[in-house]
């Protein structure tokens, strides 16, 4: 029977695993048709003139123009060039190379010869080295080549614009081949190999000025620059992007476990700690007066109660730098506050009530004339606790457990306060979720999503099977053993004489109906 | 009867405290290890390096790291913390190990400078930026400036006090009389004011702890505009430039960087740093990123 159940609690997990992967699939899909439809949307208006595109799954196609999926090549069908190692800088720099200014400047390479495209915003100066033209037959002062030159630099920078400024929407274009081009008081100078080894470009006023400040008088906005280069047709790489099972296993291969392993070594620390504490907690309300138990009732139960951020600012007061208590730490060498020690303590201050509670009601509601027959038998406190107390509120520490667990698993607020986010250290997959968000990673914070809601899932379904465990022989002892209970509520002189071993027998008894019914 | 009561506390407690020390134990491992390798001068010696910097850096400077550890395999990087610059200063306070900091205002380097947290002689600009309002990549908007939110028809978000983008935005947002300064700055407006401590009047913009979710509010559509640098649009995808701020309605911005007081490995930070503003490849990286190296 048992075996029975476990085949379909792991049909059931499996079940899930499969239903959570098919809409990931799903959505994996989705999200590509609409990257390569949204995509060409743009340049299609701004090429209408050019072919109608076609849209390939998987593709790129900005016009007539084929992109590859890394965006840095690029091929037209027929053309007698391609473009390959295409990059885009968003932005230069305006300091001065090996302590002479050369104005402001983009570095292209340790190769000489690359095509190149700065933007103004108003002009795009378009640099071919007349090398390069020669020898791939470009011919700058034919209307058809410039027109080919320009799709391929427009579409290649679209596919790399992510929103920023495009070339497509820069009204005046410039070709050039020679290395120096003057416009308007600029001098854009090209493959300019400022060191060893290293070529950049430059934009400098003819005047030597620093034409990117405002006072200059020909000031100009520099907005993006691109470089690339000219290759045969049949050298041009054209990846398509991975689809379905394919783009899965990559994305999965390029995730970072570590949050897994940081969350799982934590809720397993802190469970432990968690565990002892709230039953000794239980243990020592029960036993002390009514009003000091109010008290340290409260004390136990605030911090969940409280907002997590709370104790978590709270602990960041206590343990931080300024205190005297957080300054020991940290010259001992223990520093508390972001170290994976951290995690633990904050797992263990919003987790500790749910045990404590879930022990303490499981204490309180065992038969009291129960504890007390064990008593008159000269039972010592610690085997009463371990003997009777603990066997007898077992469902109930377990269950108060699982839920500690959950508890722990998802703490977010007071671990951020105190233990921050370190990668691999104090970055647990709720704090995971909440930075690949916030840093542009929403597949992966969607992965983590889809982890901790399987997680969440496998622990609420052992609670509920384990409850059911439970309530099934508590049915069965309402029926069937009335008769007995209805003794032992007679009062402890019942079990005078041989009542040791009889009340022995009693919770033998019924650690067995237990066991069965947990079978059945 | 209370003697075993006790006993059984005692016992519990013995286990917690038990636990606890284990805990130590495991760190005082690990931070004996990392102080013998941190205390370590020379070159070959394997170092590694803990930077706190601006939000906006994440993935340029994730990027040069990267580099930077396969051109000096002895120099690896820890994870390295990118906030609010406000929050950054917050994390050093509370007693947090950097080796080096790098913030995205002068205003919050000042502070740290004056907290005692960086070595003021190592201070230098690094990268400029640019501040622009964004809109959701299909968003109908263009060419929209500061005025067109001072009509108050579009939700805006802006990072609050901690984050510098914040405080350039307010700065910005005072020159249409959108943002008030406190009492001791009443009446300046634009680059003569903090950007902190004032209120919004006449809008009521979300704010938020870091540039990143700044952008990611109009990222999600959640808010029409929102204000952040040029290097997060390329950042992060979703969003689209709409209008750029102009240059003198704010304080120029500049990322300082500066080696912690408290660091242990000086001069490999301090080399880093100086390979960041000066390596050829390391500057393919921030352009490709969106950040100017500053002057």
């Amino acid at each position: 029977m048992l075996k029975i159940r476990g085949a379909a609690t792991s049909l059931l997990i499996l079940l899930m695993v499969v239903a959570c992967l098919v809409p990931t699939l799903a959505w994996a899909s989705e999200e590509e048709s609409l990257g390569s439809v949204e995509e060409p949307a743009a340049p299609i208006a701004a090429l209408s003139a050019t072919d109608a595109a076609s849209v390939e799954r998987g593709q790129q196609m900005f016009g007539n123009v084929s992109v590859s999926a890394e965006g840095d090549a690029a091929l037209i069908e027929g053309c007698r060039f391609g473009v390959s190692d295409f990059v885009r800088a968003q932005s230069g720099s305006d300091r001065a190379v090996d302590g002479v200014y050369r104005g402001y400047n983009y570095y292209v390479g340790t190769e000489p010869e690359n095509v190149a495209v700065v933007s103004t915003g108003d002009h795009a100066v378009v640099y071919l080295p007349a090398s390069v033209a020669a020898s791939f037959g470009i011919d700058l002062a034919s209307v058809d080549d410039r027109a080919m030159l320009k799709d391929y630099l427009v579409a290649l920078d679209s596919a790399n614009a992510r929103g920023s400024s495009r070339l497509e929407t820069v009204p005046s274009w410039h070709f050039t081949d020679q290395a120096v081009y003057e416009l308007d008081g600029v001098a854009f100078r090209f493959d300019e190999q400022l060191t060893e080894g290293r070529y950049y470009l430059c934009v400098i006023g003819v005047d030597g000025g620093d034409v990117t400040a405002q006072s200059h008088p020909s000031h100009i906005t520099l907005e993006h620059a691109d470089f690339a280069r000219i290759v045969e047709p049949d050298q041009v790489v054209i990846a398509q992007e991975a689809t379905g099972l394919a783009w899965l296993g990559e994305f999965l291969s390029a995730i970072d476990y570590s949050p897994l392993w940081v969350t799982l070594r934590t809720t397993g620390i802190a469970i432990l700690i968690i565990f002892v504490l709230g039953l000794a907690a239980a243990y020592f309300t029960l036993r002390i007066s009514p009003r000091a138990q109010d008290i340290f009732d409260s004390i136990f139960t605030i911090p969940m109660v409280l907002p997590p951020t709370v104790c978590g600012f709270l602990l960041l007061l206590a343990f931080g730098r300024s205190t005297a208590l957080g300054q020991w730490f940290i010259d001992v060498g223990f520093p508390l506050v972001f170290s994976w020690q951290a995690t633990v303590i904050a797992a263990v201050i919003v987790a500790f009530p749910l045990m404590y509670r879930s022990a303490r009601g499981a204490f309180e509601n065992l038969d009291p004339n129960m504890l007390d027959a064990a008593r008159t038998l000269g039972w010592s406190n610690p085997r009463i606790f371990f003997k009777l107390m603990l066997p007898l509120s077992w469902s109930s520490i377990a269950a108060g457990t699982v839920l500690s667990f959950a508890r722990a698993l998802g703490e977010f607020g007071a671990t951020l306060f105190l233990a921050g986010n370190y990668a691999g250290i104090t970055r647990t997959i709720p704090i995971a979720i909440y930075f690949e968000w916030m840093n542009g990673n929403t597949d992966v914070a969607i992965f983590w999503t889809i982890v901790i809601m399987i997680f969440s899932f496998i622990v609420i379904l052992f609670i509920n099977l384990w409850s059911r465990r439970t309530t099934k022989y508590r049915r069965r002892e309402r029926g069937e053993d009335a008769g007995k209970r209805g003794q032992a509520k007679r009062g402890p002189h019942v079990l005078g004489g041989g009542g040791e071993e009889e009340l022995e027998r009693g919770v033998a008894a019924y650690e067995a109906q237990r066991m069965e019914g947990g079978a059945r | 009867m209370k003697e075993s009561a006790r006993r059984m506390l005692a016992l519990a407690l013995t286990g917690a405290l038990a636990s606890s020390f284990a805990l130590f134990g495991c760190t005082a491992n690990t931070t004996s290890t990392t102080s013998a390798s941190s205390s370590s001068g020379a070159a070959a010696q394997p170092v590694e390096l803990q930077l706190f910097a601006a939000n906006s850096l994440s993935k340029a400077m994730d990027e040069a790291q990267a580099l930077y550890t396969s051109q000096n395999p002895s120099v690896t990087f820890a994870d390295t913390q990118y906030k609010g610059s406000g929050e950054l200063n917050e994390m050093l306070a509370a007693g947090s190990y950097a080796d080096a900091l790098i913030t995205a205002s002068g205003a919050t380097m000042d502070t740290a400078v004056e907290k005692g947290y960086v070595n003021e002689a190592t201070r230098q600009n690094m990268f400029s930026n640019e501040l622009v309002i964004v809109a959701k990549e299909d968003a109908p908007y263009q060419d929209v400036t500061l005025a067109d939110i001072a009509t108050g028809e579009h939700t805006l978000c802006v990072g609050d006090d901690s984050v510098p983008a914040g405080t350039y935005a307010a700065q910005a947002l005072s020159t249409v009389g959108l943002y008030e300064p406190p009492a001791d700055q009443a009446g300046k407006t634009g680059a003569d004011i903090s950007g902190k401590g004032g209120t919004y009047v006449g809008i009521t913009p979300v704010l938020q702890t870091s540039v990143g979710n700044v952008c990611k509010q109009a990222e999600n559509g959640d808010v029409d505009f929102a204000i952040v640098y040029s290097s997060d649009v390329y950042r992060f995808g979703g969003v689209k430039i709409v209008g750029i701020i102009p240059n003198d309605a704010h304080k120029p911005i500049v990322y300082p960087g500066a080696i912690c007081t408290e660091s242990g490995n000086y001069s490999a930070a301090e080399d880093f740093l100086q390979w960041c503003l000066t390596d050829p490849d390391a500057q393919a990286i921030w352009q490709k990123w969106g950040f100017t190296l500053a002057e």
